[in-house]
């Protein structure tokens, strides 16, 4: 249902411009659910944000199409791209504090959106309503709807925010760190709940993180990236259990959660690579672990696994 | 085993809400003893009380076997002696200072001798080089470094004084995961060396029962559990932590 094939956004910035993604391809299905996962700055938000096209003005797109079902997202106007938000493709954002309009109840905050997405009287709308926040696990929605945000726990709010993206029933949400403002107990009832809707509406998304423990959790592909590419995807249990790309592998490595305390963590050395300066060759180079003299010099190939599993090196020499 | 901080019927109470609910604990020298718990349930309060920032309402702290706390003053008797790594090194360091000038801020309290000592460019050389920093990066300023380093700075300046204790609150929950494994290691590696006991604050429960020998549970102002980390792990009594220890295999 999406395809995104070899996006490349570059960002004007005062030191000139520079690519924060480059030739960056995945693709969701319906009802399937992908991970993004990487470190600050590798382009994971960039990536979710380009195809409701919420990023900044300084932003361009270099080449590249986004394909939902079998419009291109990139090529339609700025019109036609709202009806498209929110209403095809729903979002939900990280923090639910600020999602949300402190001022006003949330019961009128989701009125608002189903009346204008859905284009309903306020009366149906009052209905479709109670059901979107059920669907989210509230046994009495009548007296949730007339809470302010404040009064709800962050946990409660986040159930909001994701009732909100859900209550025109799209057909893609794209969840960005959904759960990081959260307590670990509850993280794991919203993931529950995302995967839950996923099921009831058939509805696919995309989830971007940067924690492994949640890509493991819920979703069914995986796509890692680093320094705005992408280095290794496919499904989840294939690339977690068998990781290809030496970052993939470190990255899993210099978690705590498998080893004892006497071992040490593995560490990723150095820092992650300023895109204002974008190294030639594989972006990883400077860090990784089994680097070869060409790997500084030439653009890694594709290596295939199976069929959805790939990843960028010049494996075979090493 | 010596305690070497020890804190009895903790209670503080903020206006109406009662963040701690009087809770006992100790810390024996060196070992690192791991705080859990999510949001809301007291554990920076308790930290924020052993360095001073907070006045308790009730209980007694003491460290070495004498109070910190004395009728709302704080007396820590030798200054230094108990440091504290807060969680984000982008809001703990003075954008307007140079490093040197953060790193030995802590060294002013201290005796003139001390003071000399453990200033001179000698050694803070070394201490720039014990958590993987260069000489050469003492004069800039903090937003010339990355999260990681500046971190790395957050240790430096705690560890100058050379503490018994030290209070790790969220070191790492700043940070990416690949940064997150160098100053976990970092932070043992100084352990090792320095004997400091440690009194690690996280809601990571990976981290937690990476680092720590003994762990307690906070719960809404209490302790739910306690023990060493190898059996709360392994067998949780309290279904609070078992909620939070699935949370990590999940």
């Amino acid at each position: 249902m999406l395809n995104v094939e070899e996006l490349t956004i570059s960002f004007d910035t005062f030191e000139g411009k520079l690519n924060v993604l480059e030739n960056v391809s995945f693709s969701i299905n319906e009802g399937e659910i992908l991970s993004i996962v990487g470190e600050s700055g590798s382009g994971k938000s960039v990536s979710a944000y380009s195809i409701l096209r919420l990023l900044d003005k300084n932003s361009k797109v270099e080449s590249g199409k986004i394909k939902f079902y079998d419009e291109d997202l990139l090529k339609i106007t700025s019109k036609e791209i709202r009806k498209y938000r929110g209403k095809k493709i729903g979002m939900v954002f990280q923090e639910p504090m600020t999602a949300l309009n402190p001022t006003m109840k949330v019961g009128k905050q989701l009125l608002n959106v189903i009346m204008q997405n859905m284009d309903l009287p306020k009366k149906e709308a009052y209905t479709i309503m109670l059901n979107t926040l059920k669907d989210v696990h509230f046994d009495n929605p009548e007296s949730i709807a007339q809470k302010y945000p404040h009064e709800l726990s962050g946990g409660m709010r986040q159930r909001i925010v994701i009732s909100l993206a859900m209550s025109s029933k799209p057909k893609l949400l794209i969840a960005d760190e959904p759960t990081t403002a959260l307590d670990v107990t509850i993280q794991a009832e919203i993931l529950n709940l995302m995967k839950e809707l996923v099921n009831k509406h058939n509805t696919s998304i995309l989830l971007i993180t940067h924690d492994i423990s949640v890509v493991r959790s819920v979703s069914d592909k995986v796509c890692v990236m680093y320094g705005g590419k992408i280095l290794e995807r496919g499904y989840t249990d294939e690339v977690l259990k068998n990781p290809k790309h030496p970052y993939t592998k470190a990255l899993l490595n210099a978690l705590p959660d498998q080893v004892d305390e006497n071992t040490r963590l593995q560490e990723i050395e150095g820092e992650v690579p300023d895109l204002r300066h974008r190294p030639e060759g594989c972006i990883f180079y400077s860090r990784c672990l089994n680097k070869k003299n060409r790997c500084s010099k030439e653009t890694p190939p594709e290596i295939r696994i199976s069929k959805d599993h790939i990843f960028y090196c010049f494996e075979e020499e090493m | 085993m010596e305690d070497i901080l020890n804190i009895q019927g903790l209670k503080k109470v903020f206006g109406k809400f009662s963040a701690l609910n009087g809770v006992s604990f100790n810390l024996i020298k060196g070992e690192t003893f791991g705080l859990v718990g999510e949001s809301g349930s007291g554990k920076s309060t308790i930290a924020n009380t052993i360095i001073g920032i907070h006045s308790p309402t009730e209980g007694e702290v003491l460290f070495n076997g004498t109070k910190l706390w004395k009728e709302n003053k704080y007396q820590c008797g030798e200054y230094g002696k108990i440091q504290i790594v807060f969680q984000d090194p982008r809001s703990s360091l003075d954008p307007r200072m140079t490093i040197r000038k953060i790193i030995t801020e802590p060294l002013i309290p201290l005796s003139k001798e001390n003071r000399k000592d453990k200033g001179s460019q000698e050694n803070l050389i070394k201490l720039m080089k014990s958590v993987g920093l260069k000489e050469e990066q003492l004069d800039r300023y903090p937003h010339e470094f990355s999260g990681g380093q500046r971190q790395r700075i957050a240790i430096a300046r705690a560890i100058i004084t050379d503490p018994e204790v030290l209070i790790l609150d969220e070191p790492t929950s700043a940070l990416d995961v690949s940064v997150q494994a160098q100053i976990l290691n970092l932070l043992k590696d100084i352990q090792k060396e320095k004997k400091i006991t440690y009194l690690f604050i996280s809601h990571n429960m990976a981290v937690i029962k990476y680092v720590s020998n003994r762990v307690g549970v906070l719960y809404k102002g209490d302790f739910v559990e306690m023990g060493n980390t190898k059996d709360v792990f392994n067998c949780p009594k309290h279904d609070y932590t078992q909620k939070l220890i699935s949370s990590i295999i999940s």
